[in-house]
This record gives structure tokens, sequence and C-alpha cells, in this order.
């Protein structure tokens, strides 16, 4: 589930360049938009999943729309800013979003109620995603975002409309990260206002660098990484994340591609001597 | 086919432009020429859309194309190279050129249809007429100089232009590299019927292969003409040409 969440962040940062810095606020909005669709509007449980995707998109399509014309640093800054301003909302509107205590309790269809079941509905749900996000990289779409990315000047003297392109990553890219919110409120059934607070887009963004941005596993090693040592080394000590912290620092000055992208590098390197 | 009309750009009160024309014919190659910071490269920024004029026009194909965005005019049929080599140094010579090929193909929003081997033979067309076929799957950044500065034709040909502008083609090139340049752009401009616009340092280049020549000083243009008019005027002997005439 943070898999995908990263795997659909990197669509943006590692494959677009798109300084996406706060996408934990889509994650939050639809994971928000599922459970406010089940407790509050009584909806049937396929709409409520179905207004996740619909609703990050949405609202990644106006931030997008109002960050576009700005880049690199600015966008991200903009986008921060313009996401606090939703997370502020969430945070304060007891009546409507339980405020900081989020929400609690949520029930779930009988099919996927047990941990089992959950756990089965995610990876399924997660496997169809991260084929489709594949199948977008490796098409004409996403061969021209990583022209883009490595060089938006000429982009355009080609006749690409590198804004357009760039908004619609973003709009993907939110559309799959409400997805993976919809999914924990399955695993979890609850929501709270810090899922879309900027510290977290911090933490995915880390895991994305760890993993490495420019290879399609990498981000979700990086997750996988980061969720295996928060539950494990938690365990003896909870300084853990300045462990963490050490770790990422050797990694982004020995291994720049990221674990897996060194990984990969080693293996390239490996079939040439063979060859 | 392109006209420029009395162009002027300022920088910051820094006249760069004050009063550049130039007529270019269909099947024509035209070159142009002029001193150090005569203004060259700015011309090709405004015509090809990267800076807007401060005053001026440029009329494509009899409609109004100033300031209109770079892919727009790319769309309208004038691609272009760039004097610094403007690749797309992560992916290979093949990627490089197909992204070119999708983008006039429209094809760039396609989501689902597997990339790799898309427009495989238009692709590998282009590529062997620059001479880079056997180069194909290497990463742009590890070519030569020379060969990176040719691939940017390539991609500027992918849009399958109406008019196709050259930046400094041969800057920086080695002797035969130049050579290859230069039959390449005749080849182009015989073959294929391409018009041509460039600029060049190298005089012997520039009289060898242009049909008409606009002399641009200080951000004026003294002239345009043939070869002959232009190699006769007294005026740009006197900025230009010192004593080689």
């Amino acid at each position: 589930m943070t898999g995908l969440l990263t795997t659909s962040l990197n669509l943006g940062i590692g494959y677009g360049g798109i300084y996406q810095f706060h996408h934990a606020l889509f994650y939050g909005l639809g994971a928000y938009s599922t459970a406010l669709m089940i407790t509050k509007g009584n909806m049937p449980y396929i709409i409520s999943f179905l207004s996740a995707p619909i609703v990050s998109a949405l609202a990644s399509f106006i931030i997008g729309i109002i960050c576009i014309r700005l880049t690199k640093l600015y966008f991200g800054m903009l986008q921060i800013s313009l996401g606090s301003l939703i997370w502020v909302v969430v945070y304060r509107w007891y009546s409507f979003t339980g405020g900081d205590d989020g929400i609690h309790g949520i029930t779930m269809p009988d099919l996927i109620s047990s941990t089992k079941g959950a756990y089965y509905f995610t990876l399924l749900i997660v496997g169809v995603c991260l084929f489709i996000i594949r199948k977008i990289i490796n098409s004409p779409f996403g061969k021209t975002l990583q022209a883009i990315r490595d060089n938006p000047m000429r982009s355009l003297s080609i006749g690409i409309d590198i804004n357009m392109h760039r908004l619609v990553a973003i709009v993907i890219a939110g559309l799959f990260g409400g997805i993976a919110g919809m999914l924990f409120v399955v695993v979890d059934n609850s929501v709270f206002p810090d899922m879309m607070f900027w510290t977290f887009s911090l933490e995915i963004l880390i895991m994305c660098l760890l993993g490495g941005m420019y290879t399609f596993w990498g981000p979700f090693v990086g997750a996988a990484i980061i969720v295996l040592f928060r539950t494990f080394i938690s365990g003896y000590t909870q300084y853990w994340s300045l462990l963490l912290g050490v770790i990422l620092t050797l990694v982004i000055i020995f291994l720049p591609e990221g674990v897996f992208g060194f990984i990969v590098k080693v293996m390239i390197r490996r079939d040439r001597i063979n060859a | 086919m392109l006209k420029v009309q009395n162009i002027c750009k300022e920088f910051c009160g820094s006249k760069v432009l004050v009063g550049a024309n130039l007529e270019v014919k269909k099947g024509e190659i035209v070159a142009v020429i002029g001193p150090n910071g005569a203004g060259k490269t700015t011309l090709f920024n405004i015509i090809t859309g990267h800076i807007k004029p401060t005053s001026g026009k440029v009329i494509f194909d009899g409609s109004d194309i100033t300031g209109l965005t770079p892919d727009r005019i790319c769309k309208k049929g004038i691609t272009r190279s760039f004097q610094i080599v403007n690749i797309f140094p992560r992916l290979t010579v093949f990627e490089n050129v197909q992204i070119a090929v999708f983008s006039k193909k429209n094809k760039c929003f396609s989501f689902f249809q597997d990339a790799k081997d898309m427009y495989k033979d238009e692709v590998e067309e282009l590529i062997s007429k620059v001479g880079l076929l056997e180069k194909k799957d290497i990463e742009s950044d590890l070519l030569s100089h020379g060969d990176q500065k040719v691939l940017e034709i390539a991609i500027a040909l992918s849009g399958d232009p109406k008019l196709l502008i050259l930046d400094e083609p041969t800057a920086g090139m080695a002797k035969g590299e130049t050579e290859r340049c230069i039959n390449l752009i005749k080849k182009l401009s015989k073959e294929s019927g391409i018009t041509i616009l460039f600029c060049e340092h190298d005089m012997k280049l520039v009289f060898d292969i242009a049909d008409t020549i606009m002399v641009l000083v200080r951000g004026k243009t003294i002239i345009q003409g043939s070869v002959e008019e232009v190699r006769c005027n007294q005026e740009v002997q006197k900025a230009y040409l010192g004593d080689i005439c």
C-alpha cells in the first residue's frame, strides 16, 4: 500500500521531474473521501471506494492548474502551502471530519473485513495499479514525460506541450495516491489528519530517494525498507528515525541511484562482463 | 515562405536587434552571417518562439506567428537545432528521435500502447539519413560532440519540417565532421526539398552551400542577396569580411 503510494509519487518526481512535494495530501484525501462516504454518506461501498481516486485526481487537477506555471522548487513550495490549507480545514472541522481525532471504526464489507480479506484485497488492487502504472511509463506518454524531465526546452522545440503533460502526470499520480489512501481505510478502518500532513509527504519522498527514483521498482523497495525498519527497530529503540537518518545519508553519498538503482547497475555491469 | 519584418529586441535596455529583416523562399538554403554578438541566435530564437520580440513581425506561410509558443510554431512546420548541443542525454539515439516522431504524430497522450518498437522503421530511416544507424542504441550522452550535433539535426528532421533552422550546425566540429555535416545539409536540401535557414561562422561553408545570404551587423540587416552580391557589397566588406574578398 505504501509501495503503491511511493510508486505513484515516483511517476511525477522520478519520471516527470516534477517537484511533487505534497503527495501525502492526495493519499489523505483519498482516505477521507472513502471514510466520509461510508460513515456520513451511507453510500454503497463500491461508490465509496471509487470516490477516492476521483476526489484525489480532481484535487490534484485543481492544485496542478494553480501550481503548474511555476517550476521546480517554487512548484513544490506552493503545493505544500495549498496542501497545508486543506490539512487545516480537515484538522479543524470537527463536526465533519472528526478533527484531529480522525474517524475510527469504519465498517467494511464482510468479504474484506477480516485481516486476511483486507490483505488479499490490497494485494490485488496494488498489483493491478502497479501493472497500469508500468504500462503508462512504457507508453509514448511515459517516454515523452521522461524526455520533458531531461530537457524541457528541447521538448518544447519539438512541439510538445510540456505544461499539459506535467498536469496530466500530476493528475495520474494523484489518482493512484488516492487509491492508496482508500486501501489504508480498508486495512486500518480509520483515518486521521496526520496522513496528509506535509511531514508524511517528506517521508514518502525519502522512500523514493532511498529506493532509487529512476527505476520502476526502486520506490517500492524504498517503501518496504522504511516500513520494515519502523516495525522492527522501533521495537528496540524509540530513536529509530535517527538510525534511518544515518543510513539515508550514507545511501545518498555512496548510492546516489538508490538501493534498487544500485542493484540494477551492478546487474548491468555483470551482464557486460559476461557478454 | 518566411518573412521577418523589422524585428527589434531589447534585453534590459541593451538593444540586441534594431531592425532585422529576412526573407526565405521555398526550397532555398539561406545563411545568416555576422560577427559575434550580432544577434543571429536571438533572431532564430524569436522566429521559433523562444523569445518574444519587442517589435516587428514574423510571418510564415502567410500567417502571423509572432510570439506564439515554441511548441505551436513547431506544429506549424518550423523545427530547429541548437548552437549548443540540446538533446535528451539520458535517452538512446533511437529514443531521442522517437520522441520527436511521437510529437509529430500526436501520440504523446497515448497511455497504454507499448512505446518500445513504435514507428521503428520511420525512426531508423531518419537515423540512417544522418548516418548514425549503427549507434542507435547508445545513450546519446556518450556520443562524440560531432555525433550529438548530427543527432540534433535528426531530431529536428523528425518533425517533418517545411523549414529547418540550424543554429551553427558545425560549431565545435572536427574537420572531417564538418565536411560530413555540409554534405548532409546539401543532401537534405536536394533530395528532400527542405527549406533550410542556418547561421554559421565558417565563411567557406556559407559561400559553398547558401543560395542567399543575409548579413546581420550589430542587430541590423545590412543586405540580403546572392553570394556574389554579398561578397562585393562594400559595407559588408568593411564590417565583416576584412580582406578576404
